[in-house]
């Protein structure tokens, strides 16, 4: 008889321990996969924004380059960008040179995204802004465009 | 007891995790949402300016053409002064629409940016041939100078026809109507342009064949009986004929000449950078180097007795054409643009019509010769005055100088000198301009004391 006492109440003890085994190995897989999801998704987005972004700072560019060759001696086109993307600030940075790179960046996660665009006008480079409103002006002295912080 | 208050973590912490990887996710889809909206807004910043700006340079120009044509009977002053007025009534035009987008809009004429110029017109009632005022089938029509909106009307009907084949072989011993442009001023027409009724087609069709300096040719045909040609813009009638856009690789100043102009029926038009006298007058350093190609002298060749005529008539009444006119060649505005996103400033010259460069060579405005004294021995004292403008402002030098006879025997630089020359002499005073990149242009007048300033020899 004593060993048969012995056994008892092994399955409930066995059954408690394969269920919360199988349950952390689930919601451990679960986080982990989530969590890799999310980055994925926001990196992904990130770099979305940030290309929409320095398409239109481009085209900001190639409007004021048009507009200084139709005649114009003051040319100022401002734009309202957000202050950051996902929740992330970046950088913008303006090379010159032909065609002009306009680099968009954030830190951690380190994401960075170049778009080109070609004008007539020479545009200052070496320009770094931070997010926010953006201006691009013709500079009548230097004969070139400056993208600079509105 | 104590066990059960501990049971059930593991999943409150996993629901917890889950519940914050769900918001970020939420926030995650919110930027790309917002990311979408950002991308798919109107995107070309620059539009509405260069839409305004459009429509006020093609609403200037329009000015700058109705003036020209309406208001040159009252003298130069006068067709500038309206077209200031017209500027305002483009401003408001232009203004309006732009107020109800939310932009503001300014237009200004910039002042002194006007430039002289003079239009020749033959658009008689029902159509004319393109002979001179004199009946000259083959004359100049233009002697050192840049044209802009040069149009030619033709009528299939009454123009003379050719077949093709005949024209393209040698345009202007064919016998049909030619525009020649000699651009290197020695005599031969590097460019032509005939212009004839179409044999080959059996219809009322307009040709035109072009020349070009080496000789090649190309021939547009318009399928209509009443055709304009602008040689400013290469278009035929609708059509654009690429073998009429030579007119911007002309070095400039340049002569156009009229051949066999009995040829044709229709009208023609063109501004030119030269100044004439005034509205009833056809004197001016622009008529007379176009009448000393054509007589030999300023105020017409004795000899054949035509003095002091002139190949154009300046008299509106008169109902003589072709005339000249002074007219507007060009003038800038000036143009105000602010918007929410935009502020722009821009200054714009308004020449309609016209290709290549603008105009570099210096203008004389004026140039006369008079006699110092004609009462005494002192005869053949002559007096030589000039202005002289130039579109770019640098202006180098004016000189004068007098030819006896192809000789060179006096010569200055300063406006009002006199120069002392042998009595009962014929002199040839040529005013020359100039540059300082190199650009000259040149007006001749022929003299004989005769007591006064028409100076025809006599």
């Amino acid at each position: 008889m004593s060993c048969m006492n012995d056994d008892r109440g092994v399955s409930t003890v066995v059954g408690f321990v394969l269920t919360l085994g199988i349950t952390s190995l689930l919601v451990i897989g679960l986080l982990v996969g989530t969590s890799g999801f999310v980055d994925g998704q926001r990196q992904s987005t990130v770099r979305d924004e940030m290309e929409v972004l320095g398409q239109q700072l481009a085209a900001d560019i190639a409007a004021a380059d048009r507009l200084n060759r139709t005649g114009g001696d003051t040319v100022a086109i401002d734009r309202p960008f957000p202050d950051d993307v996902t929740g992330l600030s970046y950088q913008i940075t303006v090379d010159s040179g032909q065609p002009v790179r306009i680099t968009l960046a954030t830190t951690n996660p380190d994401v960075s995204v170049e778009v080109t665009v070609r004008t007539v006008t020479d545009v200052a480079g070496g320009t770094t802004l931070n997010g926010g409103d953006v201006e691009v002006v013709y500079d009548e002295s230097a004969d070139e465009l400056v993208v600079q912080n509105g | 007891m104590a066990t059960v208050r501990d049971r059930g973590q593991l999943v409150l912490i996993a629901g917890l995790a889950l519940a914050i990887s769900l918001v970020a996710i939420a926030l995650v889809l919110n930027s790309a949402i917002y990311t979408h909206n950002l991308a798919s807004r109107y995107d070309s910043p620059g539009d509405g300016v260069v839409r305004s700006n459009h429509d006020i340079r093609e609403s200037a120009g329009a000015n700058v053409r109705y003036v020209n044509e309406e208001y040159a009977d009252g003298g130069y002053s006068t067709v500038l002064t309206n077209y200031e007025d017209g500027i305002p009534d483009i401003e408001a035009a232009v203004a309006e629409d732009a107020a109800i987008h939310g932009r503001l809009l300014r237009v200004t004429h910039v002042s002194n940016s006007d430039v002289e110029g003079v239009r020749i017109v033959d658009d008689e009632d029902g159509g004319s041939d393109f002979t001179s005022r004199t009946g000259a089938a083959d004359w100049t029509v233009v002697k050192d100078a840049q044209v802009r909106a040069f149009t030619v009307r033709a009528d299939a009907a009454t123009t003379s026809p050719f077949q093709v084949g005949t024209v393209e072989s040698g345009l202007v011993s064919s016998g049909a109507f030619t525009v020649g442009f000699d651009d290197d001023s020695d005599g031969n027409d590097e460019w032509q342009v005939a212009i004839y009724e179409n044999d080959d087609t059996g219809d009322d069709d307009i040709s035109v064949t072009v020349e070009n300096p080496d000789g090649s040719v190309q021939t547009c045909t318009s399928a209509s009986s009443e055709v304009e040609l602008s040689l400013s813009t290469g278009r035929i009638g609708s059509e654009a004929c690429s073998g009429l856009l030579f007119v911007e690789e002309l070095s400039k100043p340049y002569d156009i000449n009229f051949s066999n102009a009995g040829a044709i029926d229709g009208s023609y038009r063109l501004v030119a950078d030269g100044v004439v006298g005034g509205p009833d007058v056809t004197t001016g350093a622009f008529t007379d180097r176009v009448d000393a190609m054509n007589y030999g002298a300023h105020c017409g060749d004795a000899d054949a007795g035509t003095e002091q005529s002139t190949f154009y008539s300046a008299d509106a009444a008169s109902g003589e054409y072709p005339r000249v006119t002074p007219a507007l060649y060009e003038a800038m505005i000036d143009t105000t643009y602010d918007s929410d996103s935009i502020t722009y400033e821009g200054r714009h010259r308004i020449a309609p019509g016209e290709t290549g460069e603008r105009p570099q060579t210096p203008v004389i405005t004026s140039f006369s010769v008079g006699e110092a004294d004609t009462t005494n021995s002192s005869d053949g004292n002559y007096t030589v005055s000039w202005t002289v403008i130039d579109p770019n402002n640098n202006l180098d030098t004016v000189k004068v100088e007098a030819f006896d006879n192809g000789t060179l025997v006096a010569d200055t630089t300063i406006d009002g000198d006199t120069l002392d020359l042998e009595t009962n002499r014929r002199y040839t005073f040529r005013v020359t301009a100039q540059d300082t990149d190199g650009n000259t242009r040149t007006a001749s007048q022929v003299h004989r004391e005769d007591g006064g300033e028409s100076g025809c020899p006599a």
